[in-house]
């Protein structure tokens, strides 16, 4: 099952994900990557149907670029998180979507923040989250080890105990995840945690 | 002046007029002045008062200057049942966006969008522009203190 996890820093916000597109028994590719840059400050990281996923997300994405298009500045994080779950609620009483939604963003006033959206249009800003089974463990590693205020070192490690603690104690768990960070600087890849390669094209 | 292109607003004079907006300005030209200044700490809105008539009770009321949202206002200047129309309109825009995005307007967006309904009518629908023009004063984060003119052909 999908596991997507992040927390807020020292005037930064991580967010990690697996990268495992699964249907059923099968795994379609294990770099699937499920966090997606919203602008050049902001992480989504999604998870649910794969399909309600990309579709929801890009859509996001697209309006929020266009909003910065349209008036010349960017959505502060607060706005998209509140734009995002609006969309969700709108959608819930007709045919929702089930996607659930970590949100990060750094924002030059206020500094870095989180966002918990779920399918049903939940929206908390939080330090911590998790969606997913993966969450019963890293949920319970970060509330041991998280302190506010961490170094990108002291988060990353917190990160790799929660990756480790999933690979161990999950019957199906993902080989393979994605880590992404967001600070006054951007959003970008951080680093992916590969167990597994997909494997290459056979040497004759 | 060619008397015949001045009646459907929604069509250009030879000379590239839209004569129906013109005479919109004009009817605001009659009405009582407002002036609006900008300073570095704040924004001031002066509204006169016209009597139009000596049989009705000089008023109290606001009748110049509204409040859109908390943290812009505007002065009216022209027809006021159309400026009603048009404050009501700029308020629900106000809390539209505040219901979807949890943050105050920005100034300029709600202007621009106001700006945008009252081009329509110049453009389509065959009905006659507002006869307002308006002072907008407000505060975002943004600019910080601004003011903005809007008149009927929705510049």
């Amino acid at each position: 099952m999908e596991c997507v996890f992040g927390l807020v820093g020292n005037e930064f916000a991580i967010l990690a994900a697996d990268t495992s597109a699964v249907h059923s028994i099968l795994v379609h590719k294990s770099n699937e990557d499920k966090i997606m840059l919203l602008d050049s400050h902001k992480l989504v990281a999604a998870s649910g149907e794969p399909g309600d996923r990309v579709q929801f997300t890009e859509y996001i994405q697209k309006n929020v670029a266009l909003y910065q298009f349209r008036n010349g500045i960017p959505l502060t994080t607060p706005a998209a998180a509140n734009f995002t779950r609006g969309e969700l609620a709108t959608a819930l009483r007709k045919n929702p979507y089930t996607v659930n939604i970590l949100l990060a963003g750094y924002d030059k006033e206020t500094g870095p923040s989180l966002y918990y959206i779920d399918y049903i249009a939940t929206l908390h800003k939080v330090d911590k989250a998790a969606f997913g089974y993966g969450s019963y463990f890293s949920l319970s590693m970060m509330d041991r080890h998280y302190h506010s205020g961490m170094s990108v070192e002291e988060a990353i490690d917190l990160v790799d105990k929660c990756i480790l603690e999933i690979r161990s104690r999950l019957v199906v768990a993902p080989p393979n995840f994605v880590i992404k960070i967001v600070d006054k600087d951007g959003a970008r890849e951080y680093a992916w945690r590969e167990s597994v390669k997909d494997a290459g094209a056979p040497v004759v | 002046m060619s008397r015949r292109y001045d009646s459907r607003t929604t069509i250009f004079s030879p000379e590239g007029r839209l004569y129906q907006v013109e005479y919109a300005m004009e009817a605001i030209g009659n009405a009582g002045s407002a002036i609006g200044i900008l300073a570095k700490d704040g924004v001031v809105l002066v509204g006169e008062k016209k009597v139009t008539s000596k049989l009705l009770q000089t008023s109290t009321s606001t009748e110049k200057m509204y409040k859109i949202d908390d943290h812009v206002a505007c002065a009216v200047a022209g027809i006021m049942s159309d400026a009603n129309i048009l404050i009501n309109t700029a308020r629900v825009q106000a809390q539209r966006y505040t219901y979807a995005y949890q943050e105050s307007m920005p100034v300029e967006q709600l202007v621009q969008s106001l700006c945008d309904t009252k081009q329509g009518y110049t453009q389509f629908g065959g009905l006659r522009p507002f006869g307002v023009s308006f002072l907008f004063a407000g505060w975002d984060k943004n600019f910080g203190f601004q003011l903005y003119m809007s008149d009927p052909s929705g510049n």
